[in-house]
């Protein structure tokens, strides 16, 4: 299974000129894009699709894995700094990140985030490295009924944590799963909800939804302060601080390893995500915490876990890229794209027949996750000050970011409209502390929810969600995670 | 308790009811395999609102005895107004830009939504008047051609009706 030759291969392909010089490109150029609201590592990937043509296979898709480690760990800057997630997978991120940037602390919140998120990786890579070869038939077991139970896993995680109170987080859950059923059935092609629009038949579109829900909304929230931090800026930016935050993440080792297992696992199941990964890894952080009452006040433990995660299911997600050739999100699918044009067969006999390619991808994920260290920590000076800032600047000027990084999604005018809509309903949500990550973990878990149950249903009836041994974890799991608020909440009475 | 309790205790479960019975009755037409799930979304989201409007009300009433408050429906209006003024035209002014940027294109659009926005927002606010029109202008128009820029490296296909 592991031929030393091939590793030795692998790891010189790697250290030529011109791959490293196309994985520090694609590093850079998925960092600046993920950095940016709304605009995704998707989108550049599949810019750039056409061109890793004239590129070796190995060197095309080292650098889209750069792009998209790179676009993972840069996500968290906007989401730490403005509250604005750069990527899907960093909504969890705005849960602590943004609560400990507006301390006056954004290089500190900067420097955890970028610690957790290279040793996630790093952590994700290793385990990518050691079991992608036997893995792919794990992610394999995962049929319809299971991937259900993981879909209402993340959503009872998401709606007993985000609020305190959690009944107003499964009614927005509830809410969010409605919105994301709008579009056409996918059996019978009836419109549900679209009154006549046709933009809303393909359903909704999440990057305006996520910008409306934190973007937006966040800045008719600005609005009236002076900056995004009140703390004045006394030595508490520069690289001091990114450095402090690096170290302190080291010492939560435990709480990164166990995150980035979670998000590994949860990455290497197919069309998951990194959005349920973060949030359950932010759950399970919680419950493990001795200090689970500072969670949403910016408890650095919540945020090394959501980004360990986030860049651990990063890495997870080329398992069954690579070993199943089942791409589980739009930037796998580019890569699987660039793989197959390239001549190169994803599937069970990758790791036989492309040995050499193989080892070359897998070790250019341990070169990225050293990369966000290294970079990251350059990149990220300059982007902490954005919290002192004008918002007399800031607002108006990320405000045409957002509207322009809605309309960039599937370039139609309309999405810029849907996106004000979902930021005056996040202003609602939000100032009546209801949990907006819930509904947009909702959202975006919707129609992976409602197609697997209708295929489980049809495939092995109502008794398929309770056979099988990851069904009953799954189920125990979700009893779990629904009851343990009631259970803390009862045993901090009884000791009051 | 007070009409403003109420409101702020319903708010949300109203707004998530109202949108409910909009999808239900979007589906009142649909075959039973396209309403099988949405049903019992629907259903949840029912028990879910009546839960939430108890204990939202009940807590709204128990702030009401502790607060008194006794200011008019008229007064805690103007007051919200005074206090979220700014945002609500800049909200309107953000829903202007859709039909901006459908009918004068990408780079007008942003160039006019930024000299109304800066301004608002407080740009130049220590500034007479004048100065604080030109500041707005200048800055819009500097940050209109830096987006323009950024849109034409990244490929984006932006309206642009008049050639602009």
């Amino acid at each position: 299974m592991y031929n030393p030759d091939a590793i030795l291969m692998g790891l010189n392909a790697l250290f030529q000129v011109h791959t490293l010089a196309f994985l520090l490109i694609g590093f850079f150029l998925g960092f600046f894009v993920g950095a940016i609201p709304g605009f995704n590592d998707a989108n550049i990937m599949a810019i750039l699709l056409p061109f890793t043509l004239l590129l070796d296979p190995v060197v095309a898709i080292v650098c889209m894995a750069a792009i998209y480690s790179g676009a993972q760990a840069a996500g968290a800057i906007p989401a730490i700094l403005m509250n604005i997630p750069g990527t899907p997978g960093n909504a969890a991120t705005t849960l602590e990140g943004y609560a400990l940037s507006k301390t006056g602390r954004p290089g500190y919140a900067l420097g955890l985030s970028l610690g957790a998120s290279s040793w996630g990786a790093l952590l994700g890579a290793t385990m990518t490295f050691v079991l992608a070869p036997v893995l792919g038939m794990f992610a394999l077991r995962f049929g319809p009924s299971e991937m259900l139970l993981v879909a209402l896993l993340g959503l009872t995680v998401v709606s007993t944590l985000a609020a305190g109170e959690m009944t107003k987080g499964l009614l927005v859950v509830g809410f969010g799963l409605l919105v994301s059923l709008i579009g056409a059935d996918s059996m019978t092609a009836f419109p549900r909800g679209t009154y006549g629009i046709p933009y809303l038949y393909d359903g909704m579109p999440l990057i305006p939804v996520l910008l409306g829900l934190f973007g937006f909304s966040e800045l008719l929230l600005l609005l009236g302060r002076k900056k995004i931090s009140s703390e004045t800026e006394s030595g508490k930016d520069g690289f001091g601080e990114i450095l402090l935050g690096m170290r302190h993440s080291l010492s939560q080792k435990i709480n990164i390893i166990r995150s980035s297992f979670v998000g590994f696992f949860v990455g290497v199941i197919p069309g998951a995500g990194a959005t349920i990964g973060s949030f359950l890894a932010y759950g399970q952080a919680r419950q493990w915490s001795r200090t689970p009452e500072r969670f949403g006040t910016g408890h650095p433990e919540g945020l090394i876990a959501t980004d360990s995660a986030n860049n651990a299911t990063a890495t997870g997600a080329m398992v069954p890229m690579l070993t199943l050739g089942l791409p589980g999100s739009a930037s796998t699918l580019i890569m699987l794209a660039a793989l197959v044009l390239h001549g190169v067969r994803p599937g069970p006999q990758f790791f036989n027949n492309f040995q050499v390619d193989a080892y070359t991808i897998l070790f250019s994920l341990f070169l990225a996750s050293a990369l966000i260290a290294v970079l990251g920590v350059a990149l990220c000076r300059l982007a902490q000050r954005v919290v002192f800032v004008p918002t007399a600047i800031l607002v108006p000027i990320v405000a045409v970011l957002v509207f322009t990084g809605a309309f960039a999604w599937r370039f139609l005018a309309f999405d810029i409209l849907l996106m004000i809509i979902f930021g005056f309903v996040g202003v609602l949500l939000r100032t009546r502390n209801y949990p907006v990550p819930a509904l947009m973990l909702a959202i975006i878990l919707g129609p992976l929810l409602e197609a697997n149950y209708l295929r489980a249903t049809r495939i092995g009836g109502m008794e398929s969600f309770i056979t099988g041994p990851i069904n009953w974890v799954m189920i125990g799991l979700i009893i779990a995670s629904l009851c343990a608020p009631l259970i803390i909440g009862f045993v901090k009475r009884t000791k009051n | 308790m007070s009409a403003q309790s109420i409101f702020r205790a319903l708010s949300v479960p109203v707004f998530i009811a109202a949108m409910t019975l909009m999808y239900w009755l979007s589906i009142a037409g649909a075959p039973s395999s396209a309403q099988r799930v949405p049903r019992v979304i629907i259903l949840f989201i029912c028990v879910m609102t009546v839960i939430v409007a108890v204990r939202e009300l009940q807590q709204a009433k128990a702030d009401d005895r502790d607060e008194n408050n006794h200011e008019t429906v008229y007064q805690s209006l103007k007051n919200w107004f005074a206090e979220h003024g700014q945002k609500v035209v800049f909200a309107l002014i953000s829903v202007g830009y859709f039909p901006a940027f459908v009918l004068v294109g990408f780079n007008i659009a942003n160039a006019v939504f930024l000299a109304l926005a800066l301004p608002l927002a407080g740009l130049g606010q220590r500034l007479s008047l004048g100065w604080r029109v030109v500041l707005a202008l200048a800055s819009a128009l500097f940050s209109a051609g830096i987006f323009h820029m950024i849109a034409t490296a990244m490929g984006f296909n932006v309206p642009a009706p008049f050639g602009i």
